[in-house]
């Protein structure tokens, strides 16, 4: 079970939850905010999982809270440092992967892989935010592709998994051939039969895939499943 | 309405073989194998210049019914003989076989016949799972996720991992790719709703086969709403129909010369497994499909699905298309045994007497 914790960084108290030792990996939240997922929990058994709730979710003051996509992710970089995290992995997923990509930009150093779930970064162009998305989400998103955000992509150099389902019906899964394109070192994924809740709906082969990668990096393209049948 | 040629490849032989599936290797003599090979492929080229739109090739395992087991190889030898008729894989076995391997070869054939080729795929039958050891309670998920698998190999720009149930690839970059695009027309050859779902949720055809045509009604209008449903109505020739025929000058005579070689079920003397072996298929796959159901059932599935002369054969055809909707027959022209004299008189009577009468349908 994961413990509940606070820190000050950056001007913010943030309240995270974490679970588990090694290695660390940063688990942003999607758009439903913070929660601890079977996927969480299935990362903890072999790396130090952190879930922090962002600026603006939860118990935080939204109208105190960062103004920019660029400003949440400072924010999630300071934390990180509060920590006493020197380098870490990080796993957004929908509206987070913004975040997530800002980090890598500005604290490149600091991150060893990063992997987008669902990713909102690019949305088509008559993408419609959801009625019900909440406020904090909202006010951060304005367009449905940040030309800032995306003009750095080619700079980004670390090992970058994106996975999209194949039902997801709120963003195309084809969008993830934006992120290849863009992102030098980055990998599309499709989860079959996955919509966009894929921790929700294929838990156990998303946490294969994530944690496949974070402990591997590129080399998890390399298949080392034994195939030998009987000796 | 356009017709087709399944190339057949049937081993025709003299020789009393003992029913049963696998068929021993020992009963297989060199010469008839290659001959029955050759005649196939004759009657493929012969097919094309009697202007049928399609020749058509499946895959089919240690059977008399076929000694041309990889469809993709067989396409890939006509090529350069049949100039005109599109290339039809109807199809490959999805289940047995490597999706990525089916789309790269598909690919390889569209390009090598300049973009004519049709592309059906298929579940097949029990004994042929044996061949490959695939569980048959998998069939069903493997055929449903190969496909998706397939279709995105062909669509996909970029390079893409691939994390199935039954399938996981985590590089995906197929070349080359097809040269139709976005990807040759292609067909579910199925007639579950699934399939039919499938086909109409990705704009596919359907196809039906050797059962009443009457039996395929229902699933025609379901396959036709759903597609309405997904936002699109089926063209003509987006349902495919195969059957056997035999064509001959007089009705007495296409039945005397025609029905000996499909009578009772002949064409399923050697792909019918031990009746043990098809009770443990059945115990253990949710969505069970008997080999034998049908065979021998006249309500359900006649020995023959088109006979007589040009004239009873266009009143078939008619029939075909108004019961199930199909604007492509698939037309199996070698039965059991027969040899190829037979086949290729029946296809010139088809292909000067029947075909031009078809195309209105």
């Amino acid at each position: 079970m994961p413990i509940e914790k606070q820190i000050e960084a950056d001007g913010f108290r943030i309240r995270y939850c974490e679970a588990g030792a090694g290695n660390a990996v940063i688990m942003l939240h999607d758009d439903r905010g913070p929660g601890w997922s079977a996927l969480h929990d299935l990362l903890a058994e072999h790396r130090r999982v952190i879930a922090p709730e962002l600026p603006g979710f939860g118990s935080s003051p939204a109208d105190q809270g960062p103004q920019s996509v660029r400003e949440v992710a400072r924010a999630v970089t300071a934390f990180a440092a509060s920590l006493g995290l020197e380098r870490y992995s990080l796993a957004a997923t929908a509206f987070s992967a913004g975040i997530a990509l800002w980090q890598a930009i500005d604290a490149p150093e600091r991150i060893d892989t990063l992997v987008l779930i669902s990713p909102a970064a690019i949305l088509p162009d008559d993408w419609k935010l959801p009625a019900d998305w909440p406020e904090p989400m909202a006010k951060l998103r304005r367009l449905n592709r940040d030309q800032e955000l995306e003009s750095h992509f080619g700079a980004i150099m670390i090992p970058v998994l994106v996975v999209f389902g194949t039902r997801n019906t709120l963003i195309p899964p084809e969008i993830g051939r934006l992120y290849r394109e863009r992102i030098p070192n980055s990998y599309y994924i499709l989860m079959y039969g996955a919509g966009h809740a894929i921790a929700d709906e294929r838990p156990q082969a998303l946490y294969q895939l994530v944690g496949d990668f974070l402990e591997r990096g590129d080399a998890f393209v390399v298949n080392r499943t034994n195939g030998l049948i009987n000796p | 309405m356009e017709a087709s040629m399944f190339g057949m490849f049937v081993y025709v032989t003299q020789q009393e073989i003992p029913p049963g599936w696998p068929v021993p290797p020992v009963y297989y003599d060199r010469e008839i194998g290659r001959r029955s090979l050759h005649d196939g492929l004759d009657q493929a080229e012969f097919a094309d210049q009697l202007g049928f739109d399609w020749v058509s090739f499946s895959e089919h395992h240690y059977s008399t019914m076929s000694v041309a087991p990889h469809p993709a190889l067989t396409a890939a030898a006509i090529v350069s003989r049949v100039r005109r008729a599109r290339i039809a894989l109807l199809g490959h076995v999805l289940p047995l076989n490597n999706p990525v391997r089916v789309a790269e070869e598909l690919a390889i054939l569209d390009n090598l016949c300049n973009g004519r080729l049709v592309v059906g795929l298929l579940r097949g039958t029990p004994n042929e799972y044996q061949a490959f050891g695939v569980n048959p309670a998998e069939t069903r998920e493997r055929m449903i996720e190969g496909m998706e698998l397939i279709l995105k190999t062909w669509s996909e720009p970029q390079p893409f991992g691939w994390e199935g149930r039954y399938y996981q690839y985590r590089t995906v970059s197929v070349w080359p790719r097809p040269l139709q695009e976005p990807y040759p027309r292609t067909y579910v050859l199925g007639t579950s709703r699934e399939s039919a779902d499938f086909a109409a949720a990705h704009h596919l055809g359907l196809g039906f086969s050797l059962d009443r045509f009457e039996l395929f009604t229902d699933t025609f209008h379901y396959y036709r709403q759903k597609c309405a449903e997904a936002g699109w109505q089926p063209g003509p020739t987006d349902v495919l129909y195969r059957g056997s025929i035999y064509v001959a000058e007089t009705d007495e005579r296409a039945i005397e010369q025609g029905m000996p070689h499909w009578r009772g079920g002949r064409i399923a003397t050697h792909i019918f497994m031990k009746k043990a072996v098809n009770a443990a298929v059945a115990s253990v796959d949710p969505n069970p499909r008997d080999p034998t159901a049908g065979y021998g059932s006249a309500e359900r599935r006649p020995p023959i699905n088109f006979v007589g002369s040009p004239e009873t054969i266009v009143r078939q055809v008619r029939q075909c298309h108004e019961q199930c909707g199909a604007g492509v027959i698939d037309l199996m022209f070698q039965g059991p045994g027969m040899e190829n004299s037979k086949v290729m008189r029946s296809l010139e009577l088809f292909g000067t007497q029947v075909l031009p009468r078809i195309r209105e349908f």
